[in-house]
């Protein structure tokens, strides 16, 4: 069974918990960002832009297991 | 609508403008500093040329009359226009500035208490000005507050204000051109306090966000004018505003935060 989102949100929250400084949070999101694999070509397009931040920032969505995903 | 075109640097394409005047323009509007690029534009130039064609003038002042003084009789401008909260006063509330020929000859755009003088069913004579164009009961706090804020400003030395502001211009541009991968936008000759900048392979807004974090106060996006991040085929800038209560320690801190956003997010 999935976990739930109470306990997915414990486990972020007990994981960054071993940073005391923000920027040591921040570098950490940012090293994990970097290792997940680029989003596909397909979606590089106009109706996937964020229009705030232009094309320079697209997001696709999925729905697994009842949960969306971005 | 026809637009006047932005060379390079950010300066207004003066030779296109000349082109464009013609018995069909109904009014110029221009800013007198772009909130962008930080140019200044040559407003005293643009109104003469308009007037050669009979051409009614307005300038936005928003961004200039917290950093020069300006004189709207000197300039001939027809309209002058600058929102409170750019002159430290309150939101919401703000001056147009308009020769009374104009003025007179428009009629009131919104209806309301004060704003006529006798109404029939025959006839509806408007007030005079400027309540013709007061409507109903004003902003009485606001109008208090944003006098209060050009009071403050009227009693600053603005010839000091704008020579201490344009030295941190400088030392700003100097100690942010050190940075790799900088690219400033709007490099006029004529400039306000403003640095619009990117850093190559980042987002304005990431750079934005830790700045934010580390304290530093920046505006990043657009900047409300998409059309001209168009012309420059950005997304947005990192723009650095400065006025006469910001030091060079500051601007230190700036660069120093823009290194280590750079670190961070590279």
């Amino acid at each position: 069974m999935k976990p739930g989102i109470d306990a997915i949100q414990d486990e972020i929250i007990e994981e960054f918990s071993m940073f005391d400084e923000w920027m040591e949070k921040y570098e950490y999101i940012i090293d994990m960002g970097k290792s997940l694999p680029a989003i596909a070509a397909e979606y590089k397009d106009e109706d996937h832009e964020n229009q705030r931040l232009s094309e320079q920032s697209v997001a696709t969505c999925s729905i697994e297991w009842g949960s969306g995903r971005f | 609508m026809k637009v006047i075109p932005v060379l390079d640097n950010g300066q207004l394409d003066m030779d296109v403008y000349a082109q464009l005047l013609n018995e069909k323009v109904k009014i110029v509007a221009v800013n007198h500093i772009s909130n962008a690029l930080g140019t200044i534009n040559p407003v005293e130039k643009i109104i003469g040329m308009a007037h050669e064609h009979g051409i009614p003038v307005l300038i936005d002042g928003a961004q200039a009359t917290p950093h020069m003084e300006v004189d709207v009789q000197a300039l001939d401008a027809d309209f002058y226009v600058f929102s409170g909260h750019k002159v430290f006063g309150p939101t919401g509330i703000g001056i147009l500035y308009g020769k009374e020929k104009w003025l007179n000859a428009m009629p009131p755009y919104q209806g309301g208490g004060e704003m006529i003088s006798r109404v029939s069913f025959e006839k509806t004579t408007y007030n005079e000005l400027p309540f013709k164009f007061e409507a109903g009961t004003p902003d009485i706090a606001g109008v208090i507050g944003l006098g209060a804020a050009i009071e403050y400003l009227q009693g600053l030395d603005m010839e000091a204000v704008r020579e201490y502001e344009h030295q941190l211009l400088i030392y700003a541009t100097e100690q942010l051109s050190t940075i790799e991968g900088i690219r400033f936008i709007g490099t006029a000759s004529e400039k306000a306090s403003v640095v619009s900048f990117l850093i190559e392979g980042l987002h304005p807004y990431d750079v934005g966000a830790i700045l934010d974090k580390l304290g530093i106060a920046v505006r990043t996006g657009h900047h409300c004018a998409q059309p001209l991040m168009d012309r420059f085929g950005i997304p947005g800038t990192v723009r650095a505003s400065m006025a006469f209560y910001n030091t060079f320690e500051e601007i230190d801190a700036l660069v120093n935060g823009v290194k280590k956003a750079i670190d961070l997010l590279k």
